[in-house]
């Protein structure tokens, strides 16, 4: 817990750079768009928040595992801290996974409250980009950031972007086989380089 | 004599260097040095040992009955630092301690913090410096340290002194010594080094490599005595150039290298003999080994 | 323990000598261990290597014995055998003094004479 606690203190003017950003941008939108709630603004802007505590938590317990993969002979150099890492982050996704389930209900209690592409688009952050980002984007920080920028952009800013269920199942499978595709691919890389 | 590492017709394969087959056994209790220039497989033989880096062909058996170096705790008993790469460049001190914890039971935080302190690296104020912004004496004090405060029974390090200052190269050697007399037999340490001239009063086996193979190996003394060192006038070199493995002829006198087997034939042609050290043995074997290469 | 690390004389000989010193003279007494062959190396800053070899020399010339996992231990030193041990020393410096005397054409009985003048004056 300490770690984490320290993770999240390093990073402390990443998270004011962005949370003054998100803000911003939602004062910006409610002028633009006077129709839409302060409730449905302040839940967007949570949401979006707090998905980004999960993601530096995660790359901080990622960065580690991937290292050990790809990168530094430190992790090459080591055999129980792959095991020990899962386990952790097994149960920082489970917990992750968990809290963004409770704000999606939240979402769907209150959907009347909402505008109607919200929802989608809830589940799309939680898909495509929570999910694989943590683990693949673990390893390129700024790539990350930018993702996320512009994650966050589009979530606030385009509310009338027509996105179905459909197209949201979709691009949970074609993310997920990329995942998994690039894994193997780091791993292999691993295997026969150097 | 028990072994910590041994390997059998050890390969690895590149596009452009092929290491080995390499069959190396090495002394359980001693400090081993890996000498050879750049380029003769060094780095590569301890990143296959350490399982760095996968072997194309052979295997290892390390403390006398693993195989597999992912099995068990066998990672954890081995303390190994890499020349270059080792931590992302982008840490400070206090993340390879938090690495090194996450990662290795056997790590002692403060006794981590000590040995930066001690080797004049990573102090107050400087603890969130990254290694991108140390020097590369500092930074190789730094891994020294990580490793040092490590539990271990092998260390496996490569050109732990090339970059040290000549007073932390001698610290460094009373850390090994210290290491050593720690473990009274049963602690073992592995070092490369194409500079063995400060390292040589810590060395007491010797494994000697060129081009990807390992051209000669033994514990320093006995090593030393397998070879002489000659000397004498040109007219002498002249009548024993048959016995001579390499050698320098100046105006004024000629020096070469010769098998400990010759040294009668030399002395009755009135060459002067002495028995090498260890700088002087490897100088002419790494160039018999070019000459021979040639 | 005096160690040279320049002198002619290899430093495993070195140690081997002041040790055998050390054991004729009854400093070191039998039943005594000689220190750990790695914590000498660690004090001499010298390879272990180095002071094993100095320990088999000494075993080797019976003054102490290797104990399974416990290190050397001294040996009970018998008199006539130390007696004997020096006399041979003796005789080593005499053949070698004859030697260099017999380059210069000193006679046998100039250095005789030459170890009566030098035993007065010590």
């Amino acid at each position: 817990m300490r770690e984490l606690c320290w993770s999240l203190w390093k990073q402390r003017w990443a998270f004011l750079a962005f949370g003054i950003l998100v803000g911003f941008c939602g004062w910006m939108f409610y002028l633009v768009l006077p129709e839409c709630s302060v409730f449905e603004m302040c839940y967007r802007m949570a949401f979006v928040l707090l998905q980004m505590v999960f993601l530096i938590l995660q790359r901080e317990r990622f960065q580690i595992v991937l290292r050990k993969d790809g990168a530094t002979r430190f992790y090459r150099s080591m055999t129980h801290a792959w095991e020990k890492e899962q386990k952790r982050i097994l149960w920082l996704d489970l917990f992750c996974v968990a809290v963004l389930a409770v704000l999606l209900a939240v979402g769907l209690i209150f959907r009347n409250e909402f505008s109607e592409t919200l929802l989608p688009f809830a589940m799309v952050v939680f898909f495509l980009i929570y999910m694989p980002a943590s683990r693949i984007m673990a390893c390129v920080p700024y790539v990350w950031w930018m993702l996320e920028i512009a994650f966050a952009a589009v979530f606030i800013f385009v509310p009338a972007l027509d996105i179905t269920p459909l197209l949201c199942g979709g691009t949970v499978v074609v993310v997920g086989m990329i995942q998994v595709l690039l894994y193997r691919f780091v791993r292999k890389l691993w295997e026969t380089e150097d | 004599m028990d072994s910590v590492i041994v390997t059998k017709g050890l390969v690895k394969k590149y596009k452009k260097f092929t290491l080995g087959p390499v069959d190396l056994e090495i002394p359980k209790g001693f400090s081993t040095a890996l000498i050879g220039a750049n380029g003769a497989g060094k780095t590569t033989l301890l990143d296959t040992i350490c399982g760095i880096i996968a072997p194309s062909k052979g295997e290892v058996t390390y403390f006398g009955e693993i195989t597999d170096i992912e099995e068990g705790e066998t990672k954890e008993r081995i303390g190994y630092l890499a020349a270059q790469g080792m931590y992302p460049m982008s840490w400070p001190p206090f993340d390879v301690a938090v690495a090194n914890k996450l990662g290795f039971n056997g790590f002692d935080e403060i006794r981590y913090w000590e040995l930066c302190e001690k080797y004049g690296v990573a102090q107050e104020g400087e603890r969130s410096q990254t290694l991108m912004k140390m020097s590369d004496g500092n930074r190789i004090r730094l891994c020294l340290a990580a490793v040092f405060a490590r539990d271990t029974e092998l260390l496996v390090l490569d050109e732990p002194g090339s970059n040290l200052d000549p007073l932390m190269r001698d610290r460094l050697c009373g850390q090994f010594r210290e290491y050593l007399e720690e473990g009274d037999g049963e602690k073992t340490i592995v070092f490369s080094t194409h500079n063995i001239a400060d390292m040589e009063n810590v060395t007491d086996y010797a494994v000697l490599m060129y081009n990807g193979a390992v051209i000669e190996s033994g514990f320093v003394s006995d090593l030393c005595e397998r070879y002489l060192l000659v000397s004498g006038e040109k007219a002498t070199f002249d009548t024993v150039k048959r016995s001579l493995m390499v050698e320098d002829r100046n105006m004024s006198t000629c020096f070469g290298f010769a098998k400990a087997e010759e040294r009668e034939t030399l002395e009755a042609a009135g060459a002067v003999v002495e028995t090498p050290n260890l700088q002087q043995l490897s100088i002419f074997l790494l160039r018999y080994a070019e000459q021979q290469n040639s | 323990m005096k160690i040279l690390q320049n002198s002619e004389i290899p430093i495993y000989k070195q140690i081997a000598m002041q040790l055998k010193e050390e054991i004729l003279s009854g400093k070191l007494t039998a039943g005594e261990y000689l220190p750990s062959i790695r914590g000498l190396a660690k004090d001499l800053k010298i390879s272990v290597i180095t002071t094993m070899k100095a320990y088999e020399e000494l075993c080797a010339e019976g003054l102490v014995t290797s104990v399974q996992g416990k290190g050397f231990v001294v040996n009970p030193q018998d008199t006539a055998m130390i007696r004997e041990q020096r006399l041979r020393e003796v005789e080593d410096h005499l053949l070698e003094a004859l030697e260099a005397a017999k380059t210069i054409g000193m006679t046998v009985e100039e250095v005789k004479d030459l170890i009566t003048v030098l035993d007065h004056a010590e």
